[in-house]
């Protein structure tokens, strides 16, 4: 990355590294029109780097926009909307490319919809439901994920709808400890026998030092000679496994001149966790078996390389998930062989008392491991990859490293269709109902009924409600119809919602105006969850986020 | 136009809230956002204080800015930029390039606003800010963001919770000066005295001696083996007229990482109980040191080896003075400089390889040495979203914090919380043990055998307790002054620093009450002073504090902007901080001597944070 990239985005590198600004910067977004909570959205992506965006947009810019859009000046009032905020847009970075097409997106949907072949993701704003629904249905069968975000006076909602989302790094905060200690690898038996064999023949002060992994290699070795060659597994037994780590402080300094040896106090605080045995995750598991799985079924998973097919050229996306699924069977492959039911090591050594000379070797000795234990899981990918007439190098050694570095907690999302979500037989009116609790007065259930009424009403009268000039009123009954057959809908799905009419009447009170504050809320986190999706980091939200400007929370629910 | 932004107030609002006269605080990466959220709101009164200039790493967030635009001050250009944009007529921003703590700033200057927004990347101005808002009476909309994270609360006076209410934690960390002065064992010793020592002695004219010579044991006879009254003067570090700055760099890379660590072998008593430090010769790295490229390398992501770390040493300084000249003996450091930070990480690395510590690549080293926490648009767009709704909020209740909420945006989607991304509390009440916003009193314990008056004011008071201008008094009795005074009243002030607290003008006993207060925040409180004997392992700054312990560390969630100097040492890259510890023998029943045997701990040193943007 050249110098002058890496000070404009320094601190985010931080946050997803250079691999995950590369996949940035290889998206080609599309914004589906420009308005203030579109807008808001993109200017979070064009700011980090995204590769390049296109508004599509058949607006024209209207007084309303000049009020709540950012992106606009006075003088783009009457022109295309998505040429005047493509054009601002692209002044935030001059690395990002931009460009519009002044087409109505609903006609566009219904007789172009190839259109999305140029696009690697897709956000939208501002459609109606049956256009919505085109699109998403378009986009399913292109794999191409879509977000969908919303605001609608107080209300705001973002949809991410993707079909599926595969991720190795999901930076979690607790990373797994493992040492090994109760099926140790040769290489780190060696070290305990060679550096520190005749424990009992050390000076005091090298005492102090012995690095607590080796304390405890000691210890278990010591057990399982005394109990026929088992583990401590139980509590019991692992208790019996500190008061022999006591035992042996006494020893070596006597009554009480143990209370400054640190290492065995480490070594006594790590007997819980260590001497567990290494076990996977379930999650990481299905995502093996789902890869083994699509490897046997010969899914159509693995595109062709660039340049394979002539005509065919995959996402840089698509290459990212097919490598996943690659890497994930060659996972499951090293597993069951190598592996011996055990992921790759991890090859951290935590913080210890010890010397810095043995305290480095030994952090080496995890790291060669583990380093070997990625090169036979990158052996098994390249063994795959050629069986599927990928070349061999289809699969960077880096990213078989990533992969090995997170194999705990690898994921697997599946993301519900929009048709599932608002088809009557497959809605979840059970998780709607869970959200009655969440909003005191605007329940979040409530809320999005409430737009999707609203939907229901745009459907009907070709208009949004309460935008008949002054008369908000003559609109609520209209709209309370609307609210009660969807009510009905989810009772026969099993949900009693009940919806005040004060929230009917606040509905029709917002007259379908997009307030800037909610916009840039919604269009904040829904280009976080986009930068989620594109960087193939962090686990995105699954699937509908709804936020209540009424009372400031926001729910996340899967519907 | 207007029509529609009076609308958006009414709708959220339903206040008038053109009149509001609103005061934001910060206008980095949370005050672009709120700036523009506030004009789009329909405020027509603005002033922004910020005392920030504009760098290229705030363009991948601070939309307002423009790479036409670095080295100007954010506020200026940010009022600019904002007003390019449609806005409504009579809409009035005032930009305050500036310091928060400025006395310009005082308490009547607060209570013009109807309601003040921190936008801030740093706790001590945050911590100034709202003291002067409780002082004023002005409601307090706080916030922060860190990565993915971010939180926004509302502060009142006698109704929610102040911003030192509750302890929060810090990870800035300390590190006893000798161990980063004569036996480093962790990279970020190494990365302490490349950027504290050495960097300030070669490019900012400290006369520091880099090795600590008070830990010269006492040899067998009682005679110090290297007595401190004995030791060589620290040799200065300047470039001599005639020599070249690659012949400079050389003799600076002789003296540091050669001469002296040949004067800490000579303290043999170190190095008992651990490995000693090896020499290095640049010959030997540098076979050709004239035909030396000098160029910043490319590798960022992995650590230089020994002699590519020596190169670079010699390239940054040679670099250094092609391009500023003279001014090497009077710069500061800054992370996003690249000779500043080249010179930092070779030093590091060199000095890693001399005591056998691995070394650390410079994106490392940047975030050890710079503090840095990362930053997106995405955090601070939802941040500064909700700062808006709860500045509507308190409007709209005529001042009150009544409707108001905490909101916490979280990232991890699992476990209790999963259904919420962003959580949101009530405001909780005040904290009954708050020095600040309540009435406690404020107890610390010190060695009044040693303590002075330094410690007092400067560590416990305004390092500590974030005093700006601390009176100090017993009884009708003035003990120390500071604030408003001339030059022969500022040199008698100063003279009492090093007074010990025993003696005049202190006269201090074990239980002594004082009251301290400061007019440019309008608080005072109770101060006792309680003779203690201080483990200085446990409390390495020598003091404890009661009533308020966990003020002084707290971690922060880092914000926007930047309208203070974050702690005394002034900007937010003073996060490595060295403690003179008292000088202890080098025996083992020492608690000092028992912590710099005993830690040798992982390379993976995690980042000392404390502010953002
Ligand atoms: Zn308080």
């Amino acid at each position: 990355m050249e110098a002058q990239k890496k000070q404009r985005y320094d601190r985010q590198l931080r946050m997803w590294g250079e691999h995950g600004q590369e996949a940035l910067e290889r998206c080609k977004l599309c914004l589906l029109n420009g308005s203030a909570t579109g807008t808001e959205a993109l200017k979070n992506l064009v700011l980090p780097g995204i590769g390049s965006f296109t508004v599509i947009d058949g607006a024209l810019v209207t007084a309303r926009d000049l009020g709540n859009n950012f992106f606009l000046e006075e003088a783009d009032l009457g022109r295309p909307r998505a040429e005047c905020v493509t054009r601002l847009l692209k002044e935030l970075n001059e690395h990002v490319r931009g460009s519009y097409v002044h087409e109505d997106v609903g006609s566009l949907i219904r007789t172009n919809p190839a259109f999305l072949d140029d696009f690697s993701l897709v956000i939208a704003t501002q459609l109606t439901e049956p256009s919505l629904r085109l699109l998403a249905s378009a986009c399913r069968e292109r794999s191409l994920p879509l977000v969908v975000l919303r605001s609608y006076g107080l209300v705001g909602t973002v949809r991410v709808a993707p079909i599926e989302h595969v991720l190795v790094e999901a930076h979690s905060d607790n990373t797994p400890s493992d040492l090994r200690v109760v099926d140790p690898f040769p290489e780190l038996l060696a070290f305990a026998r060679d550096r520190f064999g005749h424990v009992d023949t050390l000076s005091s002060s090298e005492r102090k030092h012995v690095p607590y992994v080796v304390l405890l290699l000691h210890a278990v070795a010591e057990y399982k000679a005394a109990h026929g060659g088992a583990l401590p597994s139980s509590y019991k037994e692992k208790q019996a496994i500190k008061a022999a780590l006591g035992a042996l402080a006494e020893r070596w300094f006597g009554e009480g001149g143990a209370a400054d040896a640190l290492n065995v106090e480490e070594a006594k605080a790590a007997v819980n966790t260590a001497l567990s045995a290494p076990s996977i995750p379930p999650s990481a598991r299905a995502v093996m078996a789902e890869a083994e799985a699509r490897l046997s079924a010969q899914k159509p998973t693995l595109p062709p390389e660039p340049g394979q097919s002539p005509t065919f050229v995959p996402d840089p996306s698509t290459i990212r998930a097919r490598n996943f699924w690659i890497l994930a069977a060659a996972l499951a492959r090293f597993v069951r062989a190598e592996g011996k039911g055990t992921l790759p090591l991890l090859g951290v050594l935590p913080d210890m008392t010890a010397d810095t000379s043995s305290y480095v070797e030994l952090a080496n000795i995890y790291r060669a491991k583990a380093a070997a234990d990625a090169a036979r899981v990158h052996a098994h990918a390249v063994a795959i990859a050629h069986d599927a007439g990928l070349p061999d190098d289809a699969v960077p050694v880096e990213q078989t490293v990533r992969l090995c570095k997170n194999a705990h907690s690898l994921q697997w999302l599946r993301f519900r269709s929009l048709d599932e979500e608002l088809t009557p037989a497959s809605a979840r009116a059970a998780q709607l109902g869970a959200l009655l609790d969440e909003g005191g007065d605007a329940p979040a259930a409530a809320l999005y009924v409430l737009l999707r009424a609203a939907d229901a009403f745009h459907a009907r009268y070709n208009r949004w409600p309460g935008t008949m000039d002054d008369d908000i009123e003559s609109d609520v009954p209209l709209l309370k119809q609307c609210v009660g057959q969807l009510l009905s809908e989810y009772r026969q799905g099993g949900a009693t919602l009940t919806i005040r009419d004060d929230l009917v009447f606040e509905m029709c009170r917002y007259g379908a105006a997009e307030l800037h504050t909610v916009a840039a809320i919604v269009g904040g986190v829904a280009s976080q969850e986009v930068l989620k999706l594109v960087t193939g980091q962090y686990v995105p939200l699954n699937n509908t986020y709804i936020y209540n400007g009424l009372n400031g929370t926001g729910v996340v629910a899967e519907l | 136009m207007s029509a529609t932004r009076a609308e958006h107030a009414k709708a959220v609002a339903g206040s008038d809230v053109a009149s509001a006269k609103v005061l934001m605080v910060g206008a980095g990466g949370i005050g672009c956002e709120l700036i523009k959220n506030l004009v789009l709101c329909g405020f027509r009164d603005i002033e922004a204080i910020d005392l920030d200039t504009i760098d290229y790493s705030n363009l991948n967030r601070q939309f307002l800015f423009r790479a036409a635009h670095v080295n100007r001050p954010k506020v200026e250009v940010a009022r600019e930029t904002v007003l390019s944009f449609p806005h409504d007529a009579g809409t009035r921003i005032v930009a305050h390039h500036g310091n928060v703590k400025a006395a310009q700033f005082d308490l009547d200057y607060f209570k013009q606003f109807t309601i003040v927004l921190n936008a801030l990347d740093n706790i001590d101005a945050r911590r100034h800010v709202n003291r002067v808002c409780l002082a004023a009476g002005v409601p307090l909309v706080e916030s922060g963001t860190e990565g993915y994270l971010g939180q926004v609360t509302v502060i009142k006076k006698g109704e929610s919770e102040c911003y030192e209410c509750q302890p929060k934690s810090d990870n800035k960390k300390t590190y006893p000066i000798c161990t980063v002065r004569n036996h480093p064992d962790k990279p970020v010793h190494c990365i302490a005295w490349a950027k504290e020592l050495l960097f300030k002695k070669v490019f900012g004219g400290e006369e520091t001696d880099l090795v600590d010579n008070s830990e010269a044991a006492p040899a067998a006879d009682g005679a110090p083996e290297q007595p401190a009254a004995a030791a060589p003067p620290a040799p200065k570090l300047e470039l001599q007229p005639g020599e070249s700055a690659r012949h400079f760099a050389a003799r600076v890379f002789e003296a540091v990482f050669a001469a002296d660590v040949r004067r800490l072998l000579a303290m043999s008593s170190l190095w008992k109980e651990r490995a000693p430090p090896a020499p290095l010769e640049l010959a030997a790295l540098v076979p050709a040191l004239d035909a030396l490229p000098v160029d910043s390398p490319d590798e960022d992501q992995a650590a230089w080896s020994v002699a590519e770390s020596a190169a670079v040493f010699v390239g940054a300084l040679v670099r250094a003075f092609e391009l500023r000249g003279v001014r090497v003996g009077q710069l500061a450091f800054d992370k996003d400089d690249v000779e500043c930070l080249d010179f930092v990480t070779a030093a590091s690395n060199l000095r890693s390889a001399v005591f056998g510590i691995p070394a650390q690549s410079r994106f490392k080293v940047k975030e050890i040495a710079g503090n840095i926490i990362p930053a997106i648009a995405t955090t601070n767009a939802v941040i500064a979203g909700y700062i808006a709704i709860e500045a509507l909020k308190v409007l709209r209740a005529g001042g009150s914090t009544a409707q108001c909420a905490s909101a916490f945006l979280c990232r991890a989607l699992s476990g209790k919380r999963k259904d919420r991304m962003i959580v949101s509390t009530r405001l909780n009440p005040p904290a009954a043990h708050c020095f600040v916003c309540g009435s406690a009193s404020v107890t610390v314990q010190l060695d009044l055998r040693t303590a002075t008056g330094a410690l007092l004011v400067q560590e416990v008071l305004i390092k500590k307790l974030a005093f700006h201008q601390p009176n100090l008094t017993k009884g009708d009795r003035g003990l120390y002054e500071s604030g408003d005074l001339d030059e022969d009243e500022v040199a008698i002030e100063e003279a009492k620093l090093g007074k010990l607290l025993t003696e005049p003008p202190f006269s201090l006993r074990t239980g002594a009450m004082l009251n301290v207060s400061d007019q440019s925040q309008s608080l005072d409180c109770e101060l006792i002073v309680v003779h203690a004997e201080i483990d200085v392992e446990a409390h390495p700054l020598g003091f404890i504090v009661h009533g308020a312990d966990s003020i002084g560390v707290r971690r922060d969630a880092g914000g926007a902007g930047s309208a203070g100097p974050s702690g005394a040492n002034a900007g937010d890259d003073s996060d490595i901080e060295m403690l003179d510890s008292a000088p202890v023998p080098a025996s083992d029943s020492t608690p000092t001597a028992r912590k710099q045997a005993r830690s040798r701990r992982s390379p993976s040193a995690r980042a000392p944070r404390t502010a953002s943007n």
